[in-house]
Formats: C-alpha cells, sequence, structure tokens
C-alpha cells in the first residue's frame, strides 16, 4: 500500500474556514474566549503541519520534518499519515504534554494576510468560524478605535510568525540554489506483508550535501542553513513512528 | 584472576575477569528479563560514542568531560547530586522511550587489552556482577567448547561498541586540534550565563570561523553532523541556541 501525501491548490490556509479582517468599526463586541487549557481540535485532522526554521531544533526530537512537493516547498512537520489524523492531538483537542507545538498551530485563528493581491501591507484577520469568538456586551480586542493589550499581543505574534515565514523560505531558497533537496519515499512493512509506502514528500539528499565545496559549506554555516539541514536530517529518524500503529486513546 | 593492571576501572565495572573457557564451563550468565539498570542510578554522566549522537540528543544533553581522557558523555543527572533521573533507583528501569547508551548496554562485559604490550582484546566480565554464577550447566560454552550463540552475540556487540570509540577518539582529535571547545555554560531563563565546571561544549564562533577546508573535512568525516548534534542537545540545558534566529515563539495569550 502506498500514501500519498496529497497538495491540492490551497485556496485557504489550512485550518481556516474563513479570512474575516479584524476592523475596529465592525468589532467592537467581539470576545475572542479564553481557555483554560490550549486547545487544537482545528489541527487534530492534519498530518502535516508547515514549520518554519526557527522551530526546526525544538521540532526535530518528536517529529520528522520533511519538505512539501511541488514547485513551492516549504518545511511540515508530519503527525500522522496520509489521511489519518493527528497522532499528537487527542480528542479533548490537548496537544501531547511533552511534545513541541508548531507556531502554525498556535497562531490559529489568526493571521496576517493580504486583502487582495494589490495590497502590500499584512492586516490581521481572524476565522470567524471558529467558536472561540461571539459577540459579548463588552468585546475584548478593541477599546474604542484601539486594539486591546490581548489584540496587539495577537498582532505582535503574527508578526512575529510571518517573519519567520521569510527567513524559511529564504532557507528553501538556499536549499534549491544548491539543488539539495529530492524527491523521497519511506516505507515500513505492513500488517500483510507488503511493504506499506509513504510518498509525496521531499528531503535534503545526503549524497548531494556530501559533494559541496568547502565554500559552499562555509556559507551554509554562517547563514546557518547547515544548522538546519542537519535538524532535518536527524529528524526523519522519526518516521518509523508515523506507521507503528497508533495507540486506542 | 587475573588482576588488571592498576589502570582505575571503567565505570560499573568492580572486576574486570577474562572469560577464559578453563576456568568458565560452568558459568551462567543469565540477565534479568526486564533490564535492570540499577547499576547506574547514580550516574549523573554517561559515555556517549559518536554513532549515537542522533538517537541521544532526543532526550539528553551530550556535553565533553572526563579531564585529560576528554570524551562526549551525556548529562542524566545534575552534576554533583549522583542521581541518575532517567533510572528508577529501586527497579532499576530505564525511563521508557529515552535512549540508553551503549555503554552501559555493554555491562557487564566489555572487550579489555590484558596486556598492554598487545593489541588484541579480551572479552571480559564484572566478576562482582550478581547475573553470572557458576552452574551445574553454564551458557556461556558449546558442548564442544567453542563460544556459544550468547558469547558471540556479546562478543560483536563489544566490538561494534570498541569501533564506535575509536570513531569518537578520531572525532575528538578534530575538534582539539580545531581548538572548538570551550567551557560548558548554559544560559538561566533570565538570560543570565551560569557555568557547568568541569565540562565542556564547542564554541559556535569558532565554528562559523572556520575556513572552507576544514569544514570540507569535517562533512567529509561525519564530524559536522556530531557536531550539531551535540549544539541542539545543549537545549535540554535549557539554553536558547544562537545559531537560529533566538525569536522563541511565544503562545498567543
Amino acid at each position: 500500500m502506498t500514501d500519498v501525501i496529497d497538495q491540492p491548490p490551497p485556496t485557504l490556509p489550512q485550518f481556516y474556514r474563513t479570512v474575516t479582517p479584524l476592523m475596529s468599526q465592525l468589532h467592537q463586541s467581539l470576545v475572542f474566549q479564553d481557555e483554560e487549557k490550549p486547545n487544537y481540535r482545528h489541527a487534530a485532522d492534519s498530518p502535516a503541519i508547515v514549520l518554519t526554521t526557527d522551530e526546526f531544533i525544538p521540532a526535530q526530537a518528536d517529529y520528522p520534518i520533511v519538505f512539501s512537493s511541488g514547485d513551492n516547498p516549504m518545511p511540515v512537520v508530519l503527525t500522522g499519515m496520509p489521511g489519518g489524523r493527528n497522532r499528537h492531538v487527542d480528542q479533548a483537542g490537548e496537544w501531547h504534554a511533552d511534545r513541541y507545538v508548531p507556531a502554525y498551530a498556535r497562531r490559529y485563528p489568526f493571521l496576517l494576510a493580504k486583502l487582495d493581491d494589490q495590497a502590500t501591507d499584512l492586516t490581521l484577520c481572524f476565522d470567524s468560524e471558529s467558536d472561540r469568538f461571539f459577540e459579548g456586551a463588552e468585546g475584548n480586542l478593541f477599546a474604542g478605535d484601539e486594539p486591546t493589550e490581548r489584540a496587539r499581543s495577537i498582532l505582535s505574534f503574527c508578526e512575529q510568525f510571518e517573519a519567520a515565514i521569510r527567513r524559511t523560505e529564504a532557507f528553501v531558497a538556499e536549499l534549491r540554489d544548491l539543488d539539495l533537496l529530492i524527491e523521497a519515499e519511506a516505507s515500513a512493512p505492513g500488517e500483510d506483508g507488503t511493504p506499506r509506502i509513504l510518498r509525496g514528500f521531499q528531503m535534503v539528499s545526503e549524497d548531494k550535501l556530501k559533494a559541496l565545496r568547502g565554500d559552499q559549506y562555509r556559507k551554509l554555516v554562517q547563514s546557518g542553513a547547515l544548522a538546519l539541514i542537519f535538524a532535518h536530517l536527524f529528524s526523519l529518524r522519526r518516521i518509523g513512528t508515523l506507521f507503528v500503529e497508533e495507540p486506542a486513546l | 584472576m587475573l588482576p588488571m593492571t592498576s589502570a582505575p576501572l571503567p565505570r560499573f565495572y568492580r572486576f574486570v575477569t577474562p572469560l577464559i573457557r578453563r576456568l568458565h564451563r560452568h558459568l551462567a550468565y543469565d540477565a534479568p528479563e526486564t533490564p535492570d539498570y540499577s547499576f547506574a542510578a547514580r550516574a549523573e554522566t554517561i559515555d556517549l560514542t559518536i554513532d549515537e549522537f542522533p538517537s541521544a540528543i532526543v532526550h539528553y544533553p551530550i556535553v565533553f568531560g572526563g579531564g585529560d581522557a576528554l570524551r562526549p558523555m551525556i548529562l542524566t543527572g545534575q552534576p554533583g547530586r549522583q542521581v541518575n533521573q532517567f533510572v528508577d533507583a529501586e527497579t532499576g528501569v530505564w525511563r521508557e522511550g529515552a535512549y540508553i547508551p551503549a555503554y552501559v548496554r555493554r555491562y557487564p562485559f566489555l572487550l579489555a587489552r590484558l596486556d598492554p604490550e598487545v593489541d588484541e582484546m579480551s572479552l571480559c566480565f564484572d566478576g562482582a556482577c550478581p547475573w553470572l554464577r557458576d552452574r551445574d550447566e553454564g551458557n556461556l560454552f558449546a558442548d564442544d567448547d567453542s563460544p556459544s550463540e550468547t558469547t558471540q552475540q556479546i562478543m560483536e556487540f563489544c566490538q561494534r561498541y570498541e569501533a564506535a570509540v575509536r570513531r569518537t577518539r578520531n572525532f575528538m582529535d578534530e575538534l582539539l586540534e580545531l581548538d572548538l571547545l570551550v567551557d560548558l555554560v548554559r544560559v538561566d531563563p533570565t538570560g543570565k550565563t551560569l557555568s557547568i565546571p568541569g565540562f565542556q561544549m564547542i564554541d559556535e564562533e569558532r565554528l562559523h570561523q572556520l575556513r572552507a577546508e576544514p569544514l570540507r573535512k569535517l562533512m567529509a568525516s561525519g564530524a559536522q553532523a556530531a557536531i550539531f548534534a551535540h549544539l541542539f542537545s545543549l537545549s535540554h540545558l535549557g539554553q536558547q541556541r544562537p545559531f537560529v534566529t533566538p525569536s522563541a515563539m511565544a503562545d498567543v495569550a
């Protein structure tokens, strides 16, 4: 049996059902509900989640980090098999306590987005379909025209995230300039003896990496890319865990 | 029994006894069904070979220690406390899911040079280990006096271990030659730098300053992978690593 990681052209970013701009004139009474514990129901069905390079070191111990296939590869952590669920999130939406939670999943239900193709600025938006929003007597995201402290800290997180995405794109560009990415597959013996194969992702080729020149290594060391490459390569040891049957919750 | 040289015994071994057919036909090795690591329950450091770095980084900081015999080791507890936080002192069970270093999996066996003049290594065991006892029927030699299957497996493991130790020594030589090691420090949550005496780490600044040729050599020998594994592992000390932009994205409040 072969599992292929599908990459349908995204219409909306993963997890988001709407991307609604947050506006003081419209959202005075909008309440963003607190939760006692962070809830990741939105990520429970996602077997792959985008990971920024800022997060490679903490994430590599817990997940395989691979690159998506296609024309614009991005790093993702594999959290389950294609078509399967995220095995780090339980039915209550709780992420496994000891494991790193990718910033992409922590950002939801907010994001920065361009309102139209011509726009250069990014606007703070939210998924109005998220059940964490409701209309109250008093909203907690605006005080008059001004964003509240809460809204500002959300904005600051989203800005940090976008900056990390830019660094991640620069890293991927370095890999592509050196032609280091190759299509990859992983396999494990299936229950009926035929191998179960996972396809549809890319990795750094160790052979191509070993064939680089000294001055190319020097550039990769100084940009920090070589550290990230090794974090990715070490993380591939975690790929075997995907093939192991999920324990009953 | 041959007393070994006056050199200090390897950690955990109380008597290094060569396994000799003539003397040990009745010797039986009966390890507990659930591996018992209580002998390592007070070890706050355990030697690690370079082959094990990628497996060990999931749970442990890898540092360099051992004074003149400088070598990689994992920290399994707080220095000075004499508690291995990964071993249950009562049952000897190693924490589930955490990598168990080959050094402790090898015990109570090891390969040792009986004669310092001779290169050959002999299979030895800790004569004080309770898992080795004389019985009516031993299990380390077959009827025809050849090493039993158990002994052959132990021997193979110990040989692979020694090969990894040699690779580790070569790695240390490379690090020392490039002068990459500095005293180990960790950064506490307030940003204060605390030194951890007796241990060393690789200095990233020095790594960044290396020229193309030494970097090419480090890649070719495999040392570069081990260097990064070591650097990543330091995050277990609560250290923010500066080689990736240090924006530790906090939770959305």
